[in-house]
């Protein structure tokens, strides 16, 4: 009875037909050869895997490196005396400085 | 590996391996991923394949059935692949048409006797190439094989036997 089956079986299972492979399965795969022959198209559409603890690191390292460099580059606070206008006559109470003196 | 080889080998094995991706994960978009991924594993490590081993298409298919494992047990990690000896239950495919039928019984398969018959029935791969694609014993995949059948046989017991008479369950 088996032999009868399995040719019956056989016939059912044949029933189940799978899905074309999709267009789309040839435009990924058979694109990675002409990734390799041009360094260009590699430099342009090509990307690179890095794990997120170096990625964070990285991106920890550029920021105190920009904060860094923002701070070296900027001047400092302006000196007070420079930012006295020029011509204004400062007065100064010169006789409270000198120690007192007396007129004979 | 050349470039022209790599095409070659991609036309020529690109819709057992997609077919096989599709039959044992059930889903288009997997099956491609799975495929795309064997073609890249050839790519990048031409050297992995070596001729003197066996013919290309074993060698493939041993790569797709290692991806599809791997992505299962990421899915179900406390899964338990060798249920051998599970006997489905019959289905109620009265209702459903007969080929998405089929598809449901193929898929209550245990893995194990899924790929054999999925690779013995639809791509009538030879049983020494299928023991070389699964790693396993000529006796091991012939007796998956027969059990797989036994499987459907029970479980597609309506539509293989003349109405009204019943199946019974084996247990």
């Amino acid at each position: 009875m088996e032999p009868n089956d399995d040719v019956k079986l056989q016939k059912l299972l044949k029933e189940w037909k799978a899905p074309e492979a999709p267009g789309s399965l040839d435009r990924s795969v058979l694109e990675w050869p002409q990734m390799r022959q041009t360094w260009w198209r590699l430099f342009v559409r090509g990307y690179i895997r890095v794990p997120v603890p170096v990625a964070c690191c990285l991106a920890l390292l550029i920021f105190f490196a920009g904060f860094e460099f923002t701070r070296r580059v900027t001047p400092g606070a302006p000196c007070v005396a420079a930012s006295a206008p020029v011509g204004q006559p400062v007065a100064r109470d010169l006789d409270r400085c000198r120690p007192a003196q007396s007129c004979s | 590996m050349t470039e022209a080889e790599f095409r070659d080998a991609f036309r020529q094995h690109k819709d057992v391996l997609f077919r096989f991706a599709y039959r044992m994960t059930g889903l288009v978009e997997t099956a491609e991923d799975v495929v795309q991924d064997c073609f890249m594993t050839l790519w990048r490590k031409p050297e992995a394949y070596q001729q003197e081993r066996g013919a290309l298409r074993p060698f493939l298919l041993g790569i797709a059935r290692n991806l599809i494992l791997k992505r299962r047990r990421g899915d179900r990690p406390q899964e338990v692949l060798d249920d051998e000896a599970l006997i489905c239950a019959p289905l109620d495919v009265m209702e459903a048409e007969r080929g998405e039928a089929v598809a449901t019984a193929v898929a209550q398969l245990p893995l194990l006797q899924r790929e054999v018959l999925v690779l013995a029935e639809y791509e009538e791969i030879p049983l020494e190439q299928i023991a070389q694609t699964t790693g396993a014993g000529l006796a091991a995949v012939k007796s998956r094989l027969h059990r797989a059948r036994q499987n459907l046989r029970r479980m597609l017991a309506p539509l293989l036997e003349p109405k009204g008479v019943s199946y019974g369950t084996k247990r």
